[in-house]
Order: C-alpha cells, then structure tokens, then sequence
C-alpha cells in the first residue's frame, strides 16, 4: 500500500500482536479466548503485516507455509484427541487436566484441551493467511 | 498374541508412512530395508499359524464405534492365514521386485507407500472378524489399487484404466456392503466367526437376495463374468502391481469372501447355479481368449480370469474335495502367476515391448529370467511334479465327479492354459535373432531373484506337498467347512483324471506346435480390450451430468449465490411452515433502552449497506454492521462471541481490502428487476431467519442442552469459559469437523487462485 505509518508501525506491533493471540489461546479455557479468537488475531495481525510489507515479506516472516500450518493444525487436534483412546476413552474425551496458575494470564489449563485448541489457533491462522496471500499474489 | 494380530496389519501401514522418506534418503536402495516390512509380516503370521494349530484360532478385539456394531476385531483362523502369506509372502517379492523395475521411476516413494497401503488393507480382509472393518479394507484396496495402477498418471490410458477399476470395484463393494448388512441383520451378529459359527441360512427369507448381492460384490472384485473387463485394462498399471494385485492377492478377495461364507451361504440349489454358473462362464470365457493374445501381460491377465471362475466354479460346486481343489489352486496360482507376471514385466523392462509377435531368442540374453520363467510355466501347465499339476489333477476330478461336460470344461480350460504357458515361456526366449530385433539385456538381481523364488517354489511345495498340507491348508480347509481328514499327495495313481490331465497336456503342445495354422490366423480377430457396455455407461453417466451442468452452470457467481440461497430459503421455509405456531415466547425478552439504540445502529448500517452504490463504501457499511451485532452480544453478557464477531468482521474487511483490487470493474449498474428480485430474496431470507428465532423461543422441550453445558462445565471440562468448553470438550468433534472444512475450503479458494493465475499466465483469460 505504500503508506510509512502504516508500514512503520506494523512491524513494530506484529510481535505484539502474536504475543497477544498466544495470551488469547492459552487462557481460553477459564476466560473469553481460545484458539479460534487467539488464531485470528494472529490471522490479522499477519493480514496487516502482508498488506503493508507484501506478501513475500509475510512468507519469509512465517517460514512455513500456510498450508503446512493447517496440516499440522488439523494433526495437532486428531493427535490431541486420539491420545484419549490410549486410556481406552472415547475419541476426544480430553482425560487429563491440570490447572497451572501463571501470573498475568490467570489459570493455564494443561492438557489434551489445549492440544486440540492449538490446533484450531494453527487451522485458523493457516487458512486465512493462505488464502489471504494468494489472492495478493495475483498479478 | 493379540498385539502380533495387531501388529500384521499395522506394520504394512506404519511401513507406508517410511517409504517417502526412505526413498529418498537411499534412492536406489530403500526398497530392501522396506522387503523387511512384509518379511516380518510373513514372520509373525507364520507364528500365528503354529499357535492356531496348537490352540484354535487366534483372536483379537477393540471397539470403535460401538454404535455401529463396527469394532477393530481380527480373527486368524486358517482361511486368514493362507490368504495372509499369500499377501505378505509374495509382497516381499513384490518390493525387492519392484525396487529394480522401478530404479528410474521418480515417484517411488509414493509407489510404495500405496503399495505397502495396499498390502496392510488387504491383510485387514484376510483377517477381519467384523463385516463392517471386513467392507472397510476391502474399499481401502480398492482405492490403493485405483492409485497404484493410475501410477503414471500423466498417461490418459493409465487415468481411464485406473477409474475403470475404481467404478467397478467401488460400485460392487456397494452391492456388497449392502449384502453384508442383510448378512448382519439375518443372522443377528456382526462377527464373521459367530456368523461362520451359526451354520447355514438358505431357509430365511431374504437368503436370495444376500446371496445375490455378495455375489455381484465379489465377481466385481475378483473380475467374474460380467464384470471381467476391468482387469485386462488394469494391465497398463507397473508390472509388480499387476502381479500382486492382479494376479496373487486382491483379485482373489472376491473368490476368497465366497469361501469364508461357504458355510453360511453355501449348500443351497441357488448357490450352486448362481456361483458355479458365474465361475464357468468366466473360467471358459478367460482360458478361451487368454493364447490368442499378443501382449503377454494381457495373456496372463485373461488366464488370471479363468483361474478366478475356476476358484469360483469350486466354491460353488462345494464339498470336501472342491473346497480343498480351490485351496490348493488359490495357492498354486499366487506361485506361478506371480512369477509369470515377474518375468512379463521384466521381458518388457529389457526389451521395451511385450509383444509376443517381436520377442524372439532371448533366452541367451536374459538366462536367469528364462530359468524363473520355465518353473512357473510348467506349473501353470501343469506338468508332474509341480505344484500346478497337483492343483489341476484335483479340479479335474472334482469336476468329473459331478458330470462328463463339467470335467471336460476344466480339461479344455487347462489345455488352455498349456498353450498359453507355452506362448509365455517358449516364444519370447526361442529363435534366431535377427538385426531389427528389440535388444535386451539381464535384468538387476532383485528382479530375477524374486522370478526365480517364486517359479522354484512352485516345483519345490509340488515335490513336497506335505509342507504346506500341514498346517497351511488343513486349517484353511476346516475354516471353510471341510470335514474330512485332510491329505495332498503329489501322485494318486492313474485315475480318470490322471490320464485327463495328460491328455490336455500332450494335446496342448501339439496345439502350440502347430500354432503357425491357427494362432497366427486368430490373433487379429480379437477384441481389443472388452468392455464395451463398461464404456456405454459411462458415456451415458457423463452425458447426463453434462446435461445437468449445463442445466446449473451459468458462469455467474451471483446466479450461484442467488440459486444456493433460494434452495437454503426454501427449504428452511418448508420446515418453520411446517411446525410453527403463532405463539408468544414463554419468556419474552425484556426490551431495554440500550438494545434499541444498538438495533437502531444494526438498522442504520444495513440501509447504508443496501443504499451506496461504491463497493468500498458497501464493504465498509457490512463490517460496521457486524461490529454493531458484536456490541449486542457485549450487551447480553457473551464476551466472547462478541471478540469472535469483532475479529471475524475485521478479517472478512482485511480481505476485502485485498481482493477488492482484484475484482474486474462492474459493467454496469444491476437492473431494477434484477435488484428487485435480490430485494426479494434477501427480504425472504430475513423472514426465515426471524421466524427461525421466534420457533427457537416458543418451542420449550424439557431440559435446554444449554443449561446443561452450563452447569456442567467446570466439573466435566474442568473449564470456567463455558463456549470454550462446548467448542473443545462437549462438541469437540464438531470443532474437528469445522477446522477440516475450513481447510479444505482455503485449500479449494487457493487451488482456484492458482489456477486462474495459470490460464492468464498461458494467455487464456477467463
């Protein structure tokens, strides 16, 4: 887009901006959040960095490829829920919990939980970063 | 002893995930580690085998989706096992094999991956105790089949081979699931082995029809009459897969689920006319077209298909001695089809043609393939003392047993397949080579050795059948229904079918020898390949959907979006006229003075958004209009839905923003009609959507689900954030299945982009 306000301050506010979807994600289970909000404030933050900066500049600030994110994203969640068959419960049942308390953030809920909602942050982030990348790609 | 059940089908599995990278850290290699694979497999149902004739069949158990009667159960009995080191003894030979006729092939890794798929899914239908993971494998082999003969798949004849295979087997394993849900609720159970246990069915009513439909399943698998035509076809697949999948293993599952429902479907009048009728006319049709064949892929693929309805035939006459005659030539076939298949493709690997008419006089060029190639072709001509001989002398008096015509219809078959051994093993390697002749040279010693294992075995268990008598096909042979003791012996005495046999043979070569006046002559009048009705239908199919496309395709995407959202209003009307009655809600909701604002806001945006004419200016007014609804849910107490709707508003603008430069210029102003006709439309939309809510509020059924999540959040997801808890715990696989969609739909819009991008870049634009 060309604009230096905007390109200044992008860069300067993605960290940030990651940081906070991570926040998001990880207390999702005891306050407003998770991996659906968290991904897509990552998802936005990355839009913005890609309409200021373009889009090979948000490939080479990824590293991975969109489409590699959502693959995992999705093999994260179907790991996370197939752990539980291992104890011999139902797909997805989550057996195990164990509440951390971190300053800032609250509670952080380990577990097979947070897994799957990781996966749902990686899936969220993959599929509109992907998509938003190709549709700038063309010329 | 459960973890080895487990463990033979998980191995191949777990070995396809290896091959990729495996492939590629040794390129010319990495099949040799990856042989150890099905050589373990091999080991461990080898074990199974001496611990089954010790105790009984081994079983192993683990629910899946208890609600379906579907449950991951495996049961080696002696039937599974046979068919189980069929699959995982001659797919070792299949990867040492493949290794050195693939050594060029860029894909390998993927080749083998589907391979080894292969051999993992058809292992889970020799062993299957559920009829529901029985149809699961036999659909997985289905599919790795489609991809492994679609190989090369830059070649439109190995695309049109590979869904011709699809269709047909695809379509049958259908019929077939069908058949076995009626087998299911027949006989109340879902376990093979109670079923096999329960003894026969023929008196319940619906016993024609699931006769019937199993039958179709398994003659489209194992390319009976009339479902044969996929198989030739399928000959443009790499020859290792033709050998395995063709020849030694899946084509058999068909011959190999009639045996295993013998017992319960067999003995009826109807099984006799319908399985044997099927089995002859597929045995004559087969051996009948199999000598005059030029290419020498296509020969063996024919004498496969009469060797599939001489197995069919079998099942169908049934008894003690037809059921050990099918065994023992189910064995026999894998041996010396496979390493006829073998030698096939590494003639043609050498040479570059499989022509009969070119190849001549290469047996000083390629000696040790001619070796493999003479020990499988006596066996499928079954010469004393090999062990096709002994397999053949069996079909034969069994066949005799039951009447002249039959027992001279298996001689004829055989006479058959003397000639076609002959062409097979006598014409390429004899002659004087002229100048214009193919070159050749020995093929690498994977791919011999693998030919010559299997022709040696052929003669080896023909001059010892006491090694695989016991255990291997007694069990087997109890398995289906045998009763009597068990015996193989090579040499019975001169018997009736004794002097058949030799007969066929002796008149077999003189047929070969004379072939100059008949063969030569024969050879042009074949068909192609058959199956023309196969091509008929699907002509048919694609003319409809044509039709049908066209009927839809506009090439407009608001006639998409105007067609998909009248059928979603439609149908929703249909359903709220259908039970809506004009109720006040039990507990209104209490209007407060904020609310209206916020409504007032919602109502400003979307007249701004209906109202302005630029596309910037709209894109802007639908975002605010979302923001306002967010503020609603920040009203109502739903912190969270309101972050979701705040941030998806603010990704669908980002991207907006993005495509908006993009998007051609409009043309031209809509019309009034048409701007009338999406007024009306969205107006109806809005009706729907508004009755909808008002049902949800009227109708009150006992307890709401929601109060339940809500109560239960904490003590059962150990969650405070109640929505968090439904979309991770309580409806965790709704989640699943919502973030597979979402990537498929990216996936999809990124595919479409590329793809767009591809016309331009070729000067096409759209």
């Amino acid at each position: 887009m060309g604009s230096v306000i905007l390109t200044a301050a992008v860069s300067r506010l993605l960290p940030v901006q990651i940081l906070f979807s991570w926040f998001l994600l990880v207390r999702g289970h005891a306050f407003p959040g998770g991996g659906f909000s968290g991904g897509l404030v990552a998802a936005e933050a990355l839009a913005l960095y890609a309409i200021a900066e373009g889009p090979e500049a948000c490939r080479a600030r990824l590293r991975v490829d969109p489409a590699v994110l959502m693959g995992l994203g999705l093999g994260t969640a179907l790991l996370s829920g197939a752990v539980s068959l291992w104890v011999g419960e139902p797909f997805l049942s989550h057996p195990w919990h164990v509440a951390v308390p971190v300053p800032l953030i609250g509670e952080l809920a380990l577990g097979t939980a947070l897994a799957f909602d990781i996966g749902v942050y990686l899936v969220v982030v993959g599929a509109s970063i992907g998509f938003l990348l190709n549709l700038q790609e063309i010329r | 002893m459960t973890t080895a059940l487990f463990a033979t089908v998980a191995l191949p599995l777990l070995g396809a995930l290896l091959a990729p990278p495996l492939c590629r850290l040794a390129p010319r290699h990495g099949h040799w580690p990856l042989a150890l694979v099905p050589a373990a497999t091999s080991g461990l149902l080898l074990w199974l085998l001496a611990v089954a004739e010790r105790e009984g069949a081994v079983m192993a158990h683990l629910p899946w989706v208890p609600s379906l009667g579907l449950s991951l159960s495996l049961h080696a009995d002696g039937l599974g096992l046979l068919y189980g080191l069929l699959i995982a003894g001659i797919g070792t030979l299949v990867v040492i094999y493949a290794g050195g006729y693939l050594a060029h092939e860029p894909h390998r890794g993927r080749f083998f991956t589907w391979l080894l798929l292969f051999m993992g899914a058809m292992l889970g239908v020799a062993l299957a105790d559920n009829l529901l993971l029985l149809f699961l494998f036999w659909e997985l082999t289905t599919f790795s089949s489609f991809m492994l003969i679609g190989v090369h798949h830059e070649e439109a004849e190995a695309r049109d081979a590979a869904r011709h295979a699809l269709l047909v087997t695809g379509a049958g394993g259908l019929v077939l699931l069908a058949g076995l849900l009626l087998l299911a609720d027949a006989t109340g159970s879902m376990r093979l082995s109670a079923i096999v246990a329960g003894g026969g069915i023929s008196d319940h009513p619906r016993y024609p029809i699931i006769l019937v439909l199993v039958l179709v399943g398994a003659a489209s698998k194992s390319a009976l009459f009339p479902f044969h035509s996929w198989l030739p076809r399928a000959m443009v697949a790499p020859t290792p897969v033709s050998a395995y999948l063709h020849a030694a293993t899946m084509v058999k599952a068909g011959v190999y689920l009639l045996l295993r429902l013998h017992p319960v479907l067999g003995g009826a009048e109807l099984w006799h006319w319908s399985v044997g009728g099927v089995g002859l006319i597929t045995m004559l049709l087969g051996a009948t077209l199999a000598p005059v064949q030029v290419d020498l892929k296509a020969l063996l693929a024919y004498a496969t298909v009469s060797v599939l309805g001489l197995l069919t035939l079998l099942a169908g006459i049934g008894g003690d001695h037809a059921l050990k005659a099918a065994l023992v030539f189910m064995l026999a076939h894998g041996f010396y089809k496979g390493a006829l298949f073998f030698a096939a493709g590494s003639v043609d690997h050498a040479t570059g043609t499989r022509d009969v008419r070119e190849l001549v006089g290469l047996a000083r060029l390629m000696p040790l393939t001619l070796l493999g190639t003479a020990l499988a072709a006596t066996s499928m001509a079954a010469i004393p003392p090999w062990f096709g001989f002994i397999a053949k002398e069996q079909a034969l008096a069994v066949g005799l047993e039951q009447s002249r015509w039959l027992g001279a219809a298996v001689a004829w078959t055989g006479l058959c397949f003397v000639v076609a051994a002959l062409v097979m093993a006598v014409s390429p390697f004899t002659g004087r080579r002229g100048l214009g002749d193919p070159q050749a040279h020995e093929v690498s010693p994977g791919m011999w050795l693998a030919t010559l294992l299997l022709g040696a075995a052929s003669l080896a268990f023909g001059l010892f059948p006491g090694l695989v008598a016991h255990p291997l096909l007694a069990l087997a042979a109890h398995a289906v229904g045998h009763e009597g003791e068990f015996e193989l012996k090579l040499w019975h005495g001169f018997t009736p079918a004794f002097w058949l046999s030799m007969a066929s043979i002796v008149l077999g070569f003189a047929l070969y020898g004379l072939r100059r006046f008949w063969l030569v002559g024969l050879r042009p009048l074949t068909p192609p390949v058959a199956g023309r009705v196969y091509e008929a239908l699907l002509g048919g199919l694609y003319a409809v959907a044509g039709r049908q496309v066209n009927l839809l395709r506009r090439g407009h995407l608001a006639g998409y979006m105007t067609i998909a959202l009248a059928v979603v209003i439609a149908l929703q009307a249909w359903l709220l006229l259908d039970r809506l009655d004009w109720a006040w809600p039990v507990d209104p909701l209490t209007i407060r003075v904020q609310d209206v604002g916020v409504v007032l806001l919602v109502g400003g945006c979307l007249a701004a958004v209906v109202l302005l004419e630029d596309r910037l200016a709209t894109i802007i007014a639908l975002g605010t209009t979302g923001y306002s609804i967010s503020l609603l849910y920040v009203l109502y107490g739903a912190p969270d839905l309101a972050m979701v709707q705040f941030l998806i508003e603010s990704l669908i603008a980002l991207l907006f923003a993005v495509a908006f430069h993009r998007l051609p210029s409009l043309p031209e102003p809509d019309s009034a009609r048409r701007r009338g006709g999406h007024a009306l439309l969205a107006l109806a939309g809005g009706a729907v959507m508004s009755g909808l809510i008002w049902l949800a509020l009227v109708v009150e059924r006992g307890e709401r689900v929601s109060d339940y999540f809500v109560q239960h959040a904490v003590e059962k997801a150990h969650a405070h954030n109640v929505v968090n808890a439904i979309v991770v715990e309580f409806r965790a696989l709704d989640t699943l299945g919502e973030i597979a969609v979402l990537s498929m739909a990216a996936l999809g819009g990124i595919v479409l982009i590329q793809e767009g991008r591809w016309h331009r870049q070729r000067g096409e634009v759209r």
